[in-house]
């Protein structure tokens, strides 16, 4: 079973890399619309969420508040998983 | 430049657009921005700041070579002569004069070894202005266009500037041949799959054009910006912005086409991408790519279905890597002879290129509300548009606001047509 920790891990580090930043400066409370992220480069991370995960987020119904912050985004996650 | 600038695979589609329009057109594959001011720069400090940028950049000045032994195509920049340089400042009246005049400046052409940009300050009545800048596509990218603005801003400010680290230098990309090929199936398989679509309909009347770029633009003001930012988080969720955009656009070309009587249209609306990453210093040459967008009118009777499947299209060209495998399959065409291959790139879609192109850039390359010691109040692009299509919609964002430039040869859309997608794309009659 996947845990919310590790999902934003993984989070954190693919956001950081799509927005070529240091991983560091990514927190899992950030606020998704502060990271600079815009349709393409969130595309990108669903896209990373599908290759790891095995589950495809883009018209799951996904709405701001799951995307509040990417703790938030690992809880839809772990949600989704679980209902597989 | 250090090294040679050798060009990437979308440079190379850009010399045959390139090719194409000097043929067929009033002037090169260019575009402009242009900057409305709160008051009015000084044209003679202007024009210095804009001869110092030609001075820190070669590439402003230069044109097409290939390598002798290995005939990749680079960027060879010539030597500068220092009374070239275009820049014009005159006034301008009514609104209809600013929009006549950069039509004007839009549709003239850069003559040979002219530099690759050139300049126009409009000078309004009220004490506001017009600054124009005319940028040729070989060297410049809307993001680039944009880019120039900051480094105009720092020469006015007379700032030192590193002019290298604004110019990359690429090596001849002979290399990794097997993944060029690859990328190049990943092209096929999706052009395979879009001709199984049927031909697309076009708004571009073929020899109707006179080849003269005309332009409207429409604002969306910050409140019906943030009204279309709600209904797209409503109804395309959270971050679609752009294929909830990209829906709407289809939508309005689609009723202008059942105007004119066609029945099932089948609407392609190749839609340009910036590729620069966060961080990305690249002022110079294409850093952009595309994904061919389509609907059909009979499938998608439904708003939010049609968003729906936009969504998923957009999602599985990313998910394929469809806008980076056309950069690196088109590195493979670099050694066909420009002429052919400008006819050649004439070919995909029927002969058509689409619908319309569209392009949205999201991300504000000049953010800046400050140029030449006046405040900002808008910003926005004016593409020239290939005659195929002949008919463009740009997106650019500012602040919290948008700029939809909708832009078409002469002869490709009626007055009327033009007034009812720019009131389909303003936002207020949907």
């Amino acid at each position: 079973m996947c845990d919310v920790n590790n999902v934003e891990k993984f989070l954190c580090r693919e956001a950081a890399l799509i927005l070529n930043r240091d991983e560091q400066s990514i927190k899992p409370d950030s606020p998704f619309l502060d990271l600079g992220l815009e349709s393409m480069s969130f595309v990108e991370l669903l896209i990373c969420i599908e290759k790891e995960y095995n589950i495809k987020l883009i018209n799951s119904g996904l709405d701001t508040s799951d995307l509040a912050s990417i703790s938030s985004l690992a809880q839809r996650v772990v949600q989704e998983l679980e209902h597989i | 430049m250090k090294g040679r600038y050798y060009l990437n695979g979308i440079d190379w589609v850009v010399q045959a657009l390139h090719w194409s329009c000097r043929g067929a057109q009033n002037g090169n594959y260019q575009f402009i921005v242009a900057v409305e001011l709160s008051a009015i720069p000084d044209a003679d400090k202007l024009k210095q700041c804009l001869r110092r940028a030609l001075e820190l950049f070669p590439p402003l000045r230069g044109g097409l070579k290939r390598n002798l032994l290995n005939l990749a195509p680079y960027w060879k920049p010539f030597k500068f002569v220092a009374t070239a340089l275009k820049f014009t400042c005159m006034r301008a009246d009514t609104p209809e004069d600013v929009q006549s005049q950069l039509e004007k400046l839009l549709n003239t052409e850069t003559a040979a070894r002219e530099p690759l940009v050139s300049s126009l300050l409009l000078e309004r009545p009220d004490g506001t202005s017009v600054f124009a800048c005319k940028f040729d596509h070989r060297i410049f990218d809307a993001g680039g266009g944009e880019r120039f603005m900051t480094v105009l801003q720092k020469c006015w400010n007379q700032e030192y500037m590193e002019p290298d680290k604004l110019m990359s230098s690429s090596g001849p990309w002979l290399n990794e041949w097997k993944h060029q090929f690859e990328c190049g199936r990943t092209v096929n398989r999706v052009m395979r799959s879009l001709y199984a679509q049927g031909v697309p309909s076009v708004l571009y009347p073929g020899q109707a054009a006179t080849g003269v770029n005309r332009y409207r633009l429409v604002h969306i003001s910050e409140d019906d910006f943030v009204r279309l930012n709600a209904d797209s988080e409503r109804i395309a969720g959270a971050m679609m912005l752009m294929p909830y955009i990209q829906t709407l656009i289809q939508r309005s070309l689609r009723r202008v086409l059942k105007e004119r009587g066609v029945e099932n249209a089948f609407c392609l609306c190749p839609l340009s991408v910036d590729l620069r990453k966060a961080g990305d210093n690249g002022l110079f040459f294409n850093h952009w790519s595309l994904m061919p967008m389509y609907s059909h009118e009979s499938a998608t009777a439904e708003f939010a279905q049609e968003v729906e499947a936009q969504k998923e299209l957009f999602y599985e060209y990313m998910k394929n890597r469809f806008p980076y495998c056309l950069t690196k399959a088109n590195l493979l065409t670099r050694i066909v002879p420009l002429p052919l291959f400008a006819w050649f790139s004439r070919k995909p879609f029927r002969g058509t290129a689409g619908t319309a192109m569209t392009a949205l850039l999201n991300r504000e390359e000049f953010k800046s509300n400050e140029l030449f010691g006046c405040e900002v109040e808008n910003l926005y692009h004016i593409p020239g548009i290939p005659a195929r299509p002949g008919v463009g919609v740009f997106i650019n964002r500012r602040g919290n606001t948008l700029n939809l430039c909708l832009s078409w040869l002469d002869g490709a859309l009626s007055e009327r047509e033009a007034e009812l997608l720019s009131e389909c794309l303003s936002y207020k009659a949907l």
